[in-house]
């Protein structure tokens, strides 16, 4: 801090030269020199003032920083069911992964034979996908959003926010899917109950906590926000759940700090097995507009993926579990959401449910699965808009056009007009994992494998055979998955598995 | 009867390490490192130095890591209960400050109490920190200790309505586990006087039952009893989370319980250690859990059970772990009651006819009591005495203040005292309480650092409800 004043002194006397004495702009520079001085005098103590108070901040700042805070920390979690809240600060194949845990006295250094997940509370959000006009989809599996730079017979080219430019050849590409609308990404979390409400009820205050980019739900009470949904949108979110349980998720609602029908929306019930339907309307009251049928992986498992979808235009609602549609809703009375927020209602006790990797998203209103499988029958497969089907080559993209080789001859499709290609003889082979093979899930939504290389606080490199080298934004990682191959804790259903809680109450 | 007050505390956080079907095996962490914030790092202890610094090994560590004791909040070992109880004047020895520990007692003088025991060989006691000694009876023949594998149970098939869908337990670590309703039995060979324990733990809701003294192996649907096949006598404890019953089951006899007991431990926690004691003769079953006696049932018609095994059934509810199984012979004295709302300021001898001597202990000397009350002085031999409380004096002081450690024993009692080194070769520390001592280290199951009202740690949901 001296030096930094010191500096300021320094360069205020370099500004005040002194001019010839007895010239007027001597004399207008005595004055000036005057005014000059007191106000290098004002800033100085400006500065001053400005430098105690950041050094306070810092003092707290530090003292903050040593309290290691599970709910805003990475968290670096084993095989064996060790986890550590703390701080990466490097990953070398060669050295390891090097963690920095308070109290520790020294950085940890892991092997990669025992880690599972790298989480990271906070990502550099990305606020929207509007460049992002495709999903891809390729044969290892991964899955993220891009642009479409370049397509050819042997390769194709995109854009990604997170890793720049990628080329890999046409072989290792499943599918593209389209959204000449966008795939913008509204929210996704969550990062902590900065924005969230808590409902009214006073029982219901602690009911919902967060911690490890995930909200608990323990006992019965209300989560709800105000997110802006456009007319169209999708809500996705892991539910875990250790018991069976009731969970009420309201879409387009207009209340978010507690459970009432005093707002238009619609109500989905959830429970292990299946999901329930109904329309809350202020003037005409509540229906049902039906369930799902039983949903055998709800039964089975205590985790799930949900996707809610809704479309104002069409008045219609799907629901989504592990990426398939479980059920499709057409309102015939009209949209009933008045709001634009989603709220949570856990009404169980003694039952705890765990919402993670919640993304709320604009949605194309195209309903069904997202995901695809490879195109049969050795030829390519377009879908238009029109919802018509054309098979054949894809042989490049050329003025905004597909060129396409059909048997009546060669097409060439505005891709305005195409929803989705999928290739034909996407390459299968799934490499031998090492390691260091690891699957990052980046902000805005998708995966990416490679073997790590390298990972500073800037840039993750590595390699894999879809793209080559790999270098993505480090601050773009969601999280980590080590180990992809092996089973995680808590993946599984039995007894053996559960961390049983310590608390004596 | 060995009073595990420190399982109260075994966390079953354990539980699932212990059985983490996820272990990488070559990693063989033994040991459970538990930070302030919730954190577990699972590994293997090295040492604990006097200022707390811990050093943890793991397979996948690049080397050794010291960690400052600020942060820690408990280490847990995966120590197997062993008995501290001697054959001969086994005492509890109880200390103002909270702790205690068994042995057999040596000798009593107004100054100090010596305790001969098997972890730390002989410790001597100020007087003034000893709030009471309880005799404990001395234990029987060991007669089944486990379980160490599925081998020698037979798995039962759950068939009851109402029960869920059947599962089966399994075995792992030293415990078996069932998440659905299963039933698994033994012919423990209980003899006519039985001290059975065991650890339960559960996550969820408990309900489990207990067959005593069973001849049948299979579970008994008690709804359709009749209409099962003949399965002789038994005695049946249900469990839930709310309360304990007792009852005879019998083909063709109705049911009728003996009797049913609230235990709030099983609404507040998740694990408890049980402990029953039979007597055919008085045919009574009594009920301890976590040391606490709950209720003891008489039943009126004699004994029910007409076997000599036991079987264990999940009943669907929940998940459930059942560890620690001991089958011991025992002298049919039911132990004391606890001591800790004595108030007098005498001493006070508790003897198992029930007579109060009211006085100041003298010395404990070849097996007899001396207690001075008014002019006499009375001798009472070891065996006749439950327990005794001690007055308060005038000299007190609590033990607390310079201790950095608390440690749990395996098999119950804990020991709060300032460390001076921990490693695999011995735990010194010292103690006002003790002076100094060198412990076994495979005696401890846990230690706690720092034990303050203010050792809290944070317990977040996601660690006990999903992982």
């Amino acid at each position: 801090m001296r030096a930094l004043l010191n500096r300021f002194f320094f360069q205020q006397m370099e500004r005040g030269q002194p001019c010839p004495r007895g010239s007027e702009k001597g004399r207008r520079s005595k004055n000036f020199r005057r005014k000059s001085y007191s106000r290098t005098w004002l800033s100085a103590l400006l500065l001053f003032g400005g430098l105690l108070c950041f050094a306070f901040l810092q003092v707290i700042l530090a003292s903050d920083a040593t309290i290691d805070s599970p709910e805003n920390s990475t968290v670096l979690e084993f095989l064996d069911g060790s986890a550590l809240h703390g701080t990466l600060r490097a990953i070398d194949s060669k050295k390891g992964l090097r963690w920095e845990y308070d109290g520790a006295k020294q950085p940890l250094e892991f092997k990669p034979e025992n880690l599972a997940w790298l989480r990271f509370p906070r990502t550099t959000p990305h606020a929207t996908n509007s460049d992002a006009t495709c999903q891809f989809q390729f044969a290892n599996g991964d899955e993220f959003f891009g642009k479409l730079l370049a397509l050819n017979e042997s390769e194709l080219e995109l854009q990604t926010w997170f890793g720049g430019k990628f080329k890999t050849p046409r072989t290792m590409a499943r599918s593209i899917r389209f959204f000449p609308k966008g795939a913008g990404t509204i929210y996704e979390g969550p990062t902590g109950m900065e924005g969230w409400q808590l409902g009214k009820n006073p029982n219901s205050a602690s009911s919902w906590q967060y911690r490890d980019g995930a909200f608990l739900g323990n006992s019965p009470g209300t989560l709800g926000r105000d997110l802006n949904l456009p007319d169209a949108s999708r809500v996705e979110f892991d539910l875990n759940w250790s018991a069976p349980f009731s969970l009420l998720f309201s879409f387009y609602t207009g209340v978010f700090d507690g459970f009432n029908y005093n707002t238009s929306c619609y109500m989905f019930f959830i429970s292990p097995g299946n999901i329930s339907l109904q329309r809350i309307n202020t003037s005409n009251g509540s229906a049902s507009l039906g369930r799902s049928d039983a949903i055998l992986p709800m039964l089975t498992k205590k985790k799930a993926h949900l996707e809610f979808r809704g479309s104002k235009e069409e008045n219609f609602l799907e629901v989504l579990v592990d990426g398939k549609s479980v059920n499709q809703w057409k309102d015939n009375a009209g949209w009933a959401g008045k709001g634009s927020g989603i709220l949570f209602y856990t009404q169980s006790e003694g039952a705890a449910v765990k919402i993670s990797n919640l993304k709320v998203s604009e949605w194309d209103g195209r309903p069904g699965s997202q995901s695809s499988t490879n195109a049969l029958g050795g030829q390519d497969e377009l879908y238009l808009v029109n919802r018509d089907k054309v098979s054949g080559k894809v042989m490049s993209l050329r003025d905004g056009k597909i060129v396409l080789s059909a048997t009546a001859g060669s097409l060439e499709i505005p891709l305005q007009r195409v929803t989705q290609i999928l290739f034909s003889n996407a390459d299968t082979n799934v490499l031998a994992r090492g390691p260091w093979e690891i699957q990052a899930s980046v902000a805005g939504g998708g995966t990416i494998s490679f073997a790590l290389e390298k990972w500073d606080d800037e840039k993750v490199l590595g390699r894999n055979k879809t793209f080559g080298i790999v270098s993505l934004n480090s601050r773009s990682i969601r999280q980590i998955q080590f180990n992809p191959d092996k089973a995680k804790p808590g993946e599984t259903d039995s007894a053996n598995d559960i961390l049983w809680e310590i608390d004596e109450k | 009867m060995k009073n595990n007050l420190s399982r109260n505390i075994f966390g079953a956080f354990c539980v699932a390490w212990l059985s983490n079907s996820f272990c990488v095996a070559e990693l063989s962490a033994k040991h459970a490192l538990r930070f302030r914030n919730g954190d577990i790092l699972l590994g293997n202890l090295e040492s604990i130095e006097a200022d707390k610094s811990v050093v943890w090994r793991r397979n996948d560590l690049l080397q050794p890591i010291y960690f400052s004791g600020t942060n820690i909040f408990e280490i847990k070992f995966s120590a197997e209960t062993k008995s501290n109880s001697p054959t001969t004047n086994a005492c509890r020895i109880r200390l103002r400050n909270g702790d205690w520990l068994e042995g057999k007692l040596a000798s009593v003088d107004s100054e100090k109490i010596i305790l001969e025991t098997t972890f730390a060989g002989k410790m001597i006691f100020p007087r003034v920190a000893v709030q009471a000694l309880e005799a404990l009876p001395a234990e029987g023949q060991l007669l089944f200790s486990g379980p160490s594998s599925l081998e020698g149970w037979t798995m039962g098939k759950v068939t009851a309505v109402g029960l869920g869908e059947a599962g089966q337990w399994k075995y792992t670590n030293g415990a078996f586990y069932a998440a659905r309703s299963a039933s698994i039995a033994r012919d423990l060979k209980l003899p006519d006087m039985a001290s059975i324990q065991f650890d339960l733990a559960w996550k969820e809701t408990l309900q489990a039952a207990v067959a005593l003294y069973t001849s049948h192996m299979q579970p008994i649907n008690l709804a359709s009893k009749d209409l099962e096949p003949d399965f002789g006598g038994f005695y049946s404890l249900q469990i839930n989370s709310f309360v304990a019953t007792l009852m005879p089951v019998k083909k063709n006899a109705p049911l009728i319980p003996l009797g049913q007991i609230p235990v709030q431990q099983f609404s507040r926690k998740n694990r408890a250690h049980i402990e029953i004691l039979a007597n055919k003769s008085r045919a009574s079953i009594a009920l301890f859990v976590d040391g606490a006696p709950l209720k003891e049932w008489v039943d009126p018609d004699g004994f029910a059970g007409t076997g000599t095994g036991m079987r264990f059934v999940h009943q669907g509810m929940g998940a459930l772990k059942l560890s620690s199984l001991r089958i011991a012979e025992w002298n049919g004295k039911l132990p004391p009651n606890s001591t800790n709302d004595f108030v007098g300021q005498e001493d006070l001898a508790r003897l198992f006819n029930g007579d109060k001597v009211s006085g100041t202990l003298d010395f404990f000397r070849e097996g007899q009591f001396t207690i001075s009350t008014g002019n006499r002085k009375l001798n009472i031999p070891f065996a006749r005495v439950t327990e005794i409380n001690l007055g308060p004096r005038a000299e007190e002081k609590s033990g607390e203040t310079v201790s950095s450690i608390r440690a749990f024993f395996a098999d119950g009692g804990r020991v709060t005292f300032r460390l001076d080194r921990w490693n695999d070769q011995g735990v010194s520390g010292t103690s006002p309480n003790f002076g100094s001592a060198i412990f076994a280290p495979d005696t401890f199951e846990r230690v706690e650092f720092f034990p303050a009202s203010t050792n809290k740690i944070v317990t977040g949901p996601i660690r006990s409800a999903f992982e």
